[in-house]
């Protein structure tokens, strides 16, 4: 008897222990994001800030997981992970895939306070991206806003006193800050395309057609690809190819500017910290320049906005857990503070996407002057079903066009052909 | 049970792991691509909610450019990789079969790339070797007062580029099964040849090919089948650009299903692929099946 008494109150010990040990263990969330080096390093710190403060009371613990986000990673990794059902908690996803994103259920409908803080606190254009069906579907982190960035001690040196405002001058500005050595071989080029940067070549596009007075998407699903605008910026392209002024068929975009090698570019202002500043060449930070993109008439035209977001996945099984997360890392606290912008904006020196946030300290004076500018004018990303293949689309297009003797027209009435079929199938 | 049926049955009770291995591995889900290729599929929704649409996905395939451009990209892949991967084997097997001191050392060397990650192999090509003006391959053009190519960059260039970089990375590997060949060819053979007065040349094409023809049967239809499946060089080196220019039927099949979100136009897709590897490997074996020590 007594040894079963005593049977009985060690397994009672132990159920008792365990469930103990299982309630006290804190609720686990992934999130997946896509930065890699310093910087992710910088917001696993941000993250573990939380972890050992509110998340350690609210019992809660954060890991953060990287995913490439280039060519689709991410949205690949997502479904796998959704017919797997091992989807993250929390994914830091682009725009430019949020719309096939929250068609395919791939988001948790955020609560109503989270998004009317959306509705609320960001610029009407970030705010406008992250809304799809009515639902604003998670809080943009960022802004993204393509500018003409150029190196002002090779333009000085080439007698060029501004950066291009049209595109003829564009083309002959190009051409005199190309140089060649003795033997004819390229040593600097004018105007640097971001060829295998499919993205950037597409918000280029864009953003050109816009400064044109024109739509490159007139409606969600049309296109104007081969129309003059159209036309005529190709042969824009193809004739700085062939005069020798660009990095067609030589370095690529992000070797080219970082050390000097090439004039100027068309791209996002993360590139500004995350490139120049942190892998460049010496003084080409303090030598860089921000100018709006050329247009034909030479009168500021608008460029493209876009960003990312941060919301929960529709796999979560803790999705009040990984919004209170997020509302600690995104929403304000009590001193009117919230901690992404201010990582966004003094860590790693992006446009921010919410009211009331200055630019990035670490800019140039002129740059935060110019973005001003830009932002104000700037117009948001078109939102496309089916975004990456039109994308690629044109990016194939400018490659052939830039890369061989594909005439602009054939290339552009085959883009156009292509596209149309994508909208065609997606109804 | 008679001593026949016990060893009759013994065999297949052998076999039986196998073939469930196989059924479940490979029938079962071959049965279901097939399956999902005459829907229309994203890859997220139930299978049951998707539209059936018959050979549509089929029929959509062999209109689209994009799929006829990866199509004729995969032929000349293969068309590079077999002949120059196969020939620089055969003729590194028939060098170091001359060979008697450091055979083993050569050998090694020549292997080792094929036993190296397709990743890495693939970054250290595409950042150190082929990288336009400061790239290995260029600083040694330049030395010898050639102008520096783009390589990669160049929507000429880059699938020739990729075929080079596997043509290095997997002679090494069909030279080893070249060696295996050559050393089950008896020497009685060259002896009498020679005493008949056989050059070199002779002695090749009369006793050597002929008596590697299943060896070389073997190197071709393996080498035509991963060929054909060309995927990781040409994902790490160009992503199928410049231009769609190195797009292989695998990588379009990749994006058509995880970029695109359509699975059921990129399963049509590896069924074609399929049915073409079927194909190009029983005709090779029709073509190659005479040769070797008895038919000699």
């Amino acid at each position: 008897m007594k040894k079963v008494m005593c049977l009985v109150l060690m397994l009672l010990l132990t159920c008792s222990l365990v469930t103990a040990g299982a309630s006290s263990a804190p609720t686990e969330l992934i999130m997946w994001q896509q930065w890699s080096g310093d910087t992710a390093q910088m917001f696993n710190d941000l993250v573990d800030e939380y972890n050992q403060t509110d998340g350690a009371t609210a019992g809660i613990k954060v890991t953060v997981q990287q995913v490439e986000d280039e060519n689709s990673e991410m949205m690949m990794q997502l479904m796998a992970a959704k017919l797997s059902d091992t989807m993250p908690d929390i994914i830091h996803v682009a725009q430019q895939n949020y719309n096939a994103m929250a068609i395919n259920g791939l988001f948790a409908e955020p609560p109503k306070d989270v998004q009317d803080f959306i509705k609320g606190n960001y610029f009407d254009a970030n705010a406008d991206l992250a809304e799809y069906n009515g639902v604003y579907w998670g809080y943009p982190t960022e802004n993204q806003c393509m500018a003409l960035i150029y190196n002002k001690q090779l333009f000085a040196d080439a007698g060029i006193k501004e950066p291009p405002k049209t595109w003829d001058e564009l083309r002959t500005d190009a051409k005199l800050l190309t140089k060649r050595d003795s033997s004819g071989e390229l040593t600097q080029c004018g105007f640097i395309f971001p060829f295998t940067f499919s993205e950037a070549m597409h918000t280029q596009h864009i953003s050109m057609f816009w400064g044109a007075g024109d739509e490159l998407y007139p409606t969600l699903t049309s296109t104007n690809v081969a129309d003059e605008t159209g036309i005529k910026l190709l042969e824009l392209f193809k004739g700085m190819a062939g005069d020798g002024s660009t990095n067609a068929n030589w370095l690529n975009w992000d070797d080219c500017y970082n050390n000097g090698k090439g004039a100027m570019m068309m791209m996002d202002p993360w590139f500004l910290k995350l490139n120049i500043y942190d892998k460049g060449i010496e003084g080409l930070y303090e030598n860089t320049g921000v100018a709006f993109l050329p247009t034909p008439d030479g009168k500021p035209g608008p460029s493209m906005a876009r960003g990312f977001e941060m919301t929960v996945s529709s796999g979560s099984k803790h999705q009040d857990e990984a919004w209170a997360f997020l509302k600690w890392l995104n929403q304000k606290d009590d001193k009117g503070v919230s901690r992404m912008q201010t990582f966004m904006t003094e860590k790693i020196a992006f446009l921010p996407s919410m009211k009331g946030y200055d630019m990035p300290s670490l800019w140039l004076p002129e740059w935060r002057d110019m973005y001003a500018q830009i932002l104000a004018i700037a117009k948001n990303q078109p939102k496309l079903a089916d975004y990456d293949a039109v994308q690629n689309s044109i990016d194939n297009m400018k490659d052939n066009v830039l890369l061989s003797s594909a005439d602009p027209t054939e290339a552009a009435k085959a883009s156009e052909a292509e596209i149309n079929a994508i909208f065609a199938e997606k109804g | 049970m008679n001593y026949r049926m016990k060893i009759r049955v013994a065999g297949y009770l052998f076999i039986t792991p196998l073939i469930i291995g196989f059924s479940l591995f490979v029938v079962l889900p071959l049965i279901f691509a097939v399956g999902v290729s005459f829907r229309e599929w994203n890859g997220l929704q139930s299978l049951l909610d998707t539209k059936f649409v018959g050979f549509g996905n089929y029929a959509k395939l062999f209109s689209d450019p994009q799929f006829q451009n990866a199509l004729l990209n995969t032929c000349k892949f293969v068309m590079g990789m077999v002949l120059g991967q196969s020939l620089l084997g055969l003729i590194l097997a028939l060098a170091l079969n001359s060979v008697t001191r450091g055979l083993g050392l050569l050998r090694s060397l020549f292997f080792l790339p094929s036993i190296l990650s397709v990743i890495a192999v693939s970054l250290l090509w595409k950042s150190v070797m082929y990288t336009p003006s400061y790239g290995a391959i260029n600083l040694i053009l330049k030395a010898f007062g050639f102008s520096s190519q783009p390589f990669l960059q160049s929507m000429e260039q880059a699938m020739g580029s990729i075929i080079w970089m596997t043509i290095w990375e997997y002679a090494g590997y069909y030279m080893i099964l070249f060696i295996t060949g050559l050393k089950n060819i008896q020497t009685d053979f060259y002896e009498s040849a020679r005493i008949d007065g056989a050059n070199k040349f002779q002695e090749f094409t009369k006793i050597t090919a002929p008596m590697l023809k299943p060896t070389i049967l073997l190197v071709l239809v393996m080498n035509a089948i991963g060929s054909f499946q060309v995927f990781g060089p040409v994902f790490m080196m160009t992503m199928g650009g410049p231009g769609r220019a190195t797009e292989s039927v695998v990588t379009l099949m990749y994006n058509t299903a995880f970029s695109y979100s359509k699975f059921s136009y990129a399963v049509a897709m590896a069924m074609v692929l399929f049915v073409i590897i079927m194909l190009i490997t029983l005709v090779q074996m029709h073509l190659m099946r005479e040769g070797g020590l008895e038919e000699y």
